[in-house]
C-alpha cells in the first residue's frame, strides 16, 4: 500500500501590520492547508480578522462586462501591477463598464428596434394569409382608421385565450386569425369609450401589443413589403453595432485580464481573513503544511520580523482533523480518482491507491484481453490525457497495456483468435494456455482463484490496519481478522479436497479450524472487551445478542460464499468478449465477401460496450468486494489555499 | 375522481429512472449564478430558453417580449406537465394517491375564491391555473366567476369539498366567510386523505411516505404556530385551533408545550429542544429564521428520500416536491431581477 503524506501544524502569530503579507505568502505558496484559528486558540477576548472585502465591488464589475460581453476573463500575467495601483485600478475598470454598458444599450435599442419591426411583420403576415381567417385584403390604415371603435393588434399566450370567456359579459371582441403553440394572434375590438377598461383586462392577460409603424400602408401584401425592408436595415444596424462592442471589447481584453487578475489575487486573499483570529493587535493562523514541503514554507516568513511560525508534528494537535494528502507513485497516481470518488482514507488509515492500481488494471485486463483493441484504448487513453486533461485518460493508457499484455497471451488481436499462433508456433510454443474460447472451465476456476487471493490479501490488510489501531476486534475475531481468515480458508481447503478426492478434514479439523472460528466470530464484540482489560461483557440481553449476533454470522457466511462468486464474472467477461467477437467476425463474412467496414464498426462496438462495461464491473468489484473488507474512507481532503480564477467572484 | 388502474403493486422501474434522468437536469449552481447575474427577465427567461431543461417548456415562446407573469405562469405549467408526462409514461393512471397534485390544485383555488368573496374583489382570473381546468373535478373557469358562497356550493357540489363548505356558509347573504376554520378542514382533509391513499403500498414505502408527509404537515404547523405567535402573540388555545391535527416527529404534547410558550423566543427555546430543532442545529442551519431552515431542511428531506428511493410512489412525490421548489426558486430570481433587488438578496432565497 501507498503512503500518505506527513503532515506538520503550522501556528503562526504576528503583529497585523504583517498580516496582508503573511496571508499573501499562504495564498501564494501552494503548500498551505488553512483551517480556522478560533478552533484552536481558545482566548475570551478573541475576534475575527474579516472586514468587508474592498476588492469586491470591482470584481463584480468585471463580472458585468463578462456578462455583458460574453467574454471569459482569464488568468494572465500582471506583474506590471503594483499593489499600490489597485484603488486606481477599479476607477478604470468603472470607466471600460461604463463605455460597455452604453455600446451595450445601443446594441438593445437596436435589437428592440428590429423586434418590434419583426413582430410587426410576423403580424402582417398572418394577416395576408396565414391560419385563422385566412387572408384579409383589406387596407390596414382603414382598421385603424375606425372613429368609434378602438382596434389592437397582437397576440395573447394561449393560456390567456382560454380565459377570454370569463369577460363574455364585458363589451369587447377578440378575433382571433392565428395560432401556434405558445399564442394566439388576432384583433381586439372595443368601443371607444371602454378603451381604457379593455386595455387593462388585455393587460393582465399579458396581451402582447403589436404597434405597426406610421409608414405601414396599404393591404397586408403592401404592409409586409415595407415592413421587410426595414427589418432587413434594422439587422444590419444591429450587427454594427454588434461590432462596435465587439471591437471595443477585443482592445481592452488584455487590460481586463490582468485587471482581473490581479483584483482576484487580492480578493481572495483579503477572504482567508474570516480564518484568522485577532487578539487585539496581533494575529494568529493555523493550518497544515506537508511535512516535504516545510522546509521550505519556513524559509517565506525570514523576512518578517514580527511573526512567528511554529511547525509541530501533527500528533500534538488534538482539536482539529488531520487533512490528507495521498502519496502515490506514477503508476497509481491517477487511480487515487476511484479512491477520492469512494472516500479519502483518515489520516491514519492506509491509502489503498496502489492495491487499486495493480488490481484494477490486472482485472481489465483479464476480462478485457485483446491486443488490438488493446492498443485502440491506448490511444484513446493518450488523446483524452493530452488534449483534455481528463485523469480518466491515463487510467485508459494503463488498461490499455494490460489488456495488450493479455490480449497477446491470450492470442486475441481485434477478435481474431488465431493471428498470433504463427508467431508462438515460430517461437516453439504450441498452444496458449489462455486461450479462452478453448478453456471455458478453466477460465472460470480461474476467475474464481483470483478471487481468492484477492479476498485472502484484503483480509490481510484488515488485519494490519486493526493491529495498527489496536482494534483487536477488527484484528482478530471479526469476518474480516483472523478467526475470519481461518475459517474461510479452511472451508476452501474442505471444498478442494472434496472435489480432488482428496482426504482434507475430520472431525478436529471441522471443529478447530471451521466450527471454532465461527463461534470467535460469533462472540467478537464480548472477546474485544476482554483483550482490552474491560472483562468479557455482553452489553445488550441475552436474547438480543444471540438473535443479532446469529443473523450476522449467517450474513458471514453468505458473503463469504457470494463475494468469492462475484468473481465469475471476472471469467464471464473473458468468454463473453470471445462471444462477441466471433459474432463481429461472423457478421463481417454474411455477405459473401469479408466486410472491412463491418469488422472495423463491430470492434468499435465491442470497445465501447465491452470496455465501459468491463470498467464498471472492476470498480464495483473494486468498491463491493474489497474495500469492503478492509477500508472505510472518511478522510478529510488537503486543500491548499489557492486563487480561484475560474469565477470572477463567487 | 378518475379510477383508471390501480399503480400500487406495478413495477414502474422505468417511470423512476425517468424521474431519475430529468433530476439529473435540474438546475445546478452555475446556472442560477448565471439566473442571477441576468439583469432582465427576458435575459432569465432566454437563458432557461438557452441553457436548461425548461427549454421544453418554453419551446414556441418568444423570451425577448415575454411578460414576468407570463414567464412564471409557463414555468408553474411546467411542473403539472413534468407531473403528467410521469403519469402517463407507463400509463400509471389516477388514483388518490397520484391524484394528491390535482386535489391540492384544487383546495388551493377554493380557497382563493374565498379570499376574493371576502376581499370583494373579482381578480382571481389573473391566477388561475386554467391549463389544469381539464383535471379537476370542477370548472375552475366558473369558480372565477363565484359572485357569492352559493356559487362556490354549486360549483363543488358533486365533489367531497361541498360537505366540508356547507358548513361554513355564512348565516347572512354576503356574509363573512370563515377563511381559517375552511383552511384548516380542507388542510386537514388534504393531509388525511393522502396519508390514508399511501396505505395501500404496505411495507417500507408505506412507512417512508407518511413519515415524510407527516413531517410535512409537522414542519407547517410549526411555521405557521410561530407566526401566529411572532406576529400576533396568539395564545395556545388560538394556535392549536388553527393547526392541522396529523402529528409525526413531534407528539401532540410536545406542540402544545410549543403553542402555550410566552412569546417567540421562549417558541424557539423550546423548538430547538424538538427533533426538527436538533436536525436544523445539526445541519448549520440559522436557528433565528426558524421558516426558511424549516424549508431548507424540507428541501434536505425531500432530496435525500429523491436520492435513495427507488420506490415509484415515493420517488414520484418527492420529484414533484422537489421539481415545485426549483420553479419557485426561478420565480424569486424573477421577481428580484424585476424589482431590482440586490443579488445577494435574492441568492439568499433560493433553496439548494
Amino acid at each position: 500500500m501507498s503512503s500518505i503524506e506527513k503532515m506538520m501544524f503550522a501556528d503562526i502569530a504576528g503583529m497585523d501590520t504583517d498580516l496582508d503579507a503573511v496571508l499573501d505568502i499562504i495564498c501564494s505558496c501552494g503548500c498551505f492547508h488553512m483551517e480556522n484559528a478560533a478552533a484552536v486558540h481558545v482566548s475570551g477576548s478573541k475576534t475575527n480578522a474579516k472586514r468587508e472585502n474592498p476588492y469586491t465591488a470591482p470584481l463584480k464589475m468585471l463580472a458585468e462586462i463578462g456578462t455583458l460581453t460574453g467574454i471569459k476573463l482569464q488568468k494572465t500575467d500582471c506583474s506590471d501591477i503594483p499593489d499600490s495601483r489597485a484603488e486606481q485600478l477599479t476607477e478604470d475598470i468603472r470607466s471600460i463598464r461604463n463605455r460597455v454598458q452604453k455600446l451595450n444599450a445601443e446594441v438593445r435599442k437596436a435589437s428592440d428596434e428590429l423586434n418590434s419591426h419583426r413582430m410587426a411583420l410576423e403580424q402582417v403576415q398572418h394577416l395576408s394569409g396565414g391560419e385563422g381567417v385566412g387572408s384579409l385584403n383589406v387596407d390596414i390604415e382603414q382598421i385603424f382608421a375606425c372613429k368609434h371603435i378602438k382596434v389592437r393588434f397582437g397576440r395573447l399566450p394561449t393560456d390567456s385565450y382560454d380565459k377570454l370567456s370569463y369577460y363574455e359579459d364585458k363589451n369587447f371582441y377578440f378575433l382571433a386569425y392565428g395560432r401556434d403553440k405558445e399564442y394566439v394572434y388576432g384583433f381586439c375590438f372595443a368601443p371607444l369609450s371602454e378603451a381604457e377598461e379593455i386595455d387593462s383586462i388585455l393587460e393582465s392577460l399579458y396581451f402582447d401589443r403589436i404597434r405597426l409603424p406610421d409608414f405601414v400602408h396599404g393591404s397586408a401584401d403592401d404592409a409586409a413589403k415595407a415592413l421587410e425592408k426595414n427589418v432587413d436595415d434594422d439587422r444590419n444596424d444591429v450587427e454594427s453595432r454588434k461590432m462596435d462592442l465587439a471591437d471595443y471589447v477585443e482592445q481592452q481584453r488584455d487590460t481586463l485580464n490582468k485587471y482581473f487578475t490581479k483584483l482576484k489575487k487580492l480578493h481572495d486573499t483579503f477572504e482567508l481573513r474570516e480564518k484568522v483570529m485577532m487578539i487585539r493587535d496581533k494575529f494568529y493562523i493555523v493550518g497544515f503544511v506537508p511535512e516535504k514541503d516545510s522546509e521550505r514554507f519556513k524559509k517565506y516568513f525570514e523576512d518578517l520580523k514580527t511573526v512567528s511560525l511554529v511547525m509541530k508534528p501533527c500528533d500534538e494537535n488534538g482539536e482539529i482533523e488531520i487533512p490528507v494528502k495521498l502519496k502515490n507513485n506514477k503508476f497509481a497516481e491517477p487511480f487515487s480518482m476511484f479512491v477520492d470518488l469512494y472516500g479519502l482514507p483518515a489520516y491514519n488509515d492506509i491509502n489503498p491507491t496502489n492495491f487499486v492500481a495493480i488490481t484494477y488494471t490486472l482485472l481489465f485486463g483479464i476480462m478485457f484481453g485483446d491486443l488490438g483493441q488493446g492498443l485502440v484504448i491506448l490511444l484513446l487513453g493518450i488523446l483524452l490525457w493530452k488534449w483534455k486533461k481528463m485523469t480518466l485518460g491515463r487510467i485508459m493508457e494503463r488498461l490499455g497495456v494490460s489488456s495488450m499484455i493479455f490480449g497477446t497471451l491470450c492470442g486475441s488481436v481485434f477478435g481474431y483468435e488465431e493471428l498470433l499462433d504463427p508467431m508462438y508456433e515460430s517461437l516453439g510454443i504450441g498452444f496458449l494456455p489462455f486461450k479462452a474460447i478453448h478453456s471455458i472451465n478453466n477460465v472460470l476456476y480461474g476467475a474464481i482463484g483470483i478471487g481468492i487471493f484477492i479476498i485472502i490479501i484484503s483480509v490481510i490488510v484488515n488485519m494490519i490496519m486493526g493491529f495498527k489501531e489496536k482494534n483487536y476486534t477488527r484484528a482478530l475475531f471479526s469476518n474480516n481478522g483472523l478467526a475470519g481468515l481461518v475459517f474461510y480458508c479452511s472451508l476452501l481447503m474442505l471444498l478442494l479436497g472434496g472435489m480432488l478426492g482428496l482426504n482434507v478434514g475430520g472431525p478436529v479439523y471441522v471443529v478447530c479450524l471451521i466450527v471454532l472460528p465461527l463461534i470467535v466470530m460469533f462472540l467478537r464484540e464480548p472477546l474485544g472487551d476482554l483483550l482490552k482489560g474491560k472483562g468479557f461483557h455482553i452489553h445488550e440481553s441475552v436474547g438480543d445478542f444471540i438473535a443479532a449476533n446469529f443473523f450476522e454470522c449467517f450474513e458471514f457466511l453468505l458473503g463469504y460464499a457470494t463475494n468469492t462468486l462475484s468473481f465469475v464474472r471476472v471469467g464471464g467477461f473473458v468468454l463473453s468478449h470471445a462471444g462477441m467477437m466471433s459474432v463481429v467476425l461472423a457478421l463481417a463474412n454474411m455477405s459473401g465477401g469479408f466486410s472491412p467496414l463491418v469488422m472495423i464498426l463491430g470492434n468499435l462496438f465491442v470497445i465501447a460496450l465491452e470496455g465501459l462495461l468491463v470498467g464498471i464491473q472492476v470498480l464495483r468489484l473494486e468498491f463491493y468486494e474489497m474495500f469492503s473488507r478492509y477500508y472505510t474512507g472518511g478522510g478529510k481532503a488537503f486543500k491548499p489555499v489557492t486563487v480561484n480564477y475560474d469565477e470572477i467572484i463567487e | 375522481m378518475n379510477k383508471n388502474s390501480s399503480a400500487g403493486s406495478r413495477n414502474l422501474n422505468a417511470t423512476v429512472a425517468k424521474m431519475h434522468a430529468i433530476y439529473g437536469k435540474r438546475l445546478k449552481q452555475e446556472d442560477y449564478s448565471a439566473l442571477l447575474s441576468c439583469t432582465s427577465v427576458s435575459d432569465a427567461a432566454g437563458y432557461l430558453k438557452r441553457n436548461t431543461y425548461y427549454s421544453r417548456a418554453l419551446d414556441g415562446v418568444d423570451t425577448d417580449n415575454i411578460h414576468r407573469g407570463n414567464l412564471e405562469d409557463i414555468l408553474r405549467r411546467s411542473i403539472m406537465e413534468n407531473y403528467f408526462r410521469m403519469i402517463n409514461f407507463e400509463k400509471i393512471g389516477r388514483d388518490d394517491f397520484y391524484d394528491y397534485f390535482i386535489v391540492k390544485t384544487e383546495i388551493d383555488e377554493i380557497l382563493i375564491c374565498i379570499l376574493h368573496l371576502n376581499a370583494g374583489t373579482g381578480d382571481h382570473i389573473n391566477t388561475l391555473p386554467i391549463y389544469m381546468n381539464k383535471y379537476t373535478s370542477f370548472n375552475l373557469l366558473e369558480l372565477a366567476k363565484a359572485q357569492d358562497y352559493d356559487d362556490l356550493l354549486a360549483i363543488t357540489k358533486k365533489t367531497p369539498y361541498y360537505d366540508i363548505l356547507k358548513e361554513f356558509k355564512p348565516e347572512e347573504e354576503g356574509g363573512h366567510i370563515d377563511y381559517p376554520a375552511i383552511e384548516l378542514k380542507l388542510r386537514t382533509y388534504y393531509a388525511k386523505r393522502l396519508t390514508e391513499s399511501v396505505k395501500k403500498f404496505g411495507g417500507e414505502t408505506e412507512k417512508r411516505l407518511k413519515n415524510y408527509i407527516g413531517a410535512q404537515t409537522d414542519m407547517i404547523n410549526i411555521i405557521n404556530s410561530y407566526r401566529m405567535k411572532r406576529y400576533f402573540n396568539a395564545d395556545a388555545a388560538e394556535i392549536k385551533a388553527r393547526m392541522i391535527p396529523v402529528y409525526m416527529r413531534i407528539p401532540e404534547k410536545k406542540m402544545d408545550e410549543l403553542y402555550s410558550a410566552r412569546d417567540d423566543k421562549e417558541f424557539l427555546e423550546r423548538f430547538s429542544k424538538t427533533y426538527y430543532g436538533r436536525e436544523i442545529a445539526e445541519k448549520g442551519f440559522d436557528m433565528k429564521d426558524p421558516e426558511m431552515s424549516l424549508i431548507q431542511f424540507r428541501f434536505l428531506q425531500a432530496k435525500r428520500a429523491f436520492s435513495r428511493s427507488t420506490s415509484a410512489p415515493e420517488c414520484f412525490y418527492t420529484f414533484n416536491h422537489l421539481a415545485e421548489i426549483e420553479v419557485k426558486n426561478i420565480i424569486r430570481i424573477i421577481e428580484g431581477i424585476r424589482y431590482s433587488l440586490p443579488t445577494k438578496e435574492i441568492s439568499e432565497l433560493i433553496i439548494t
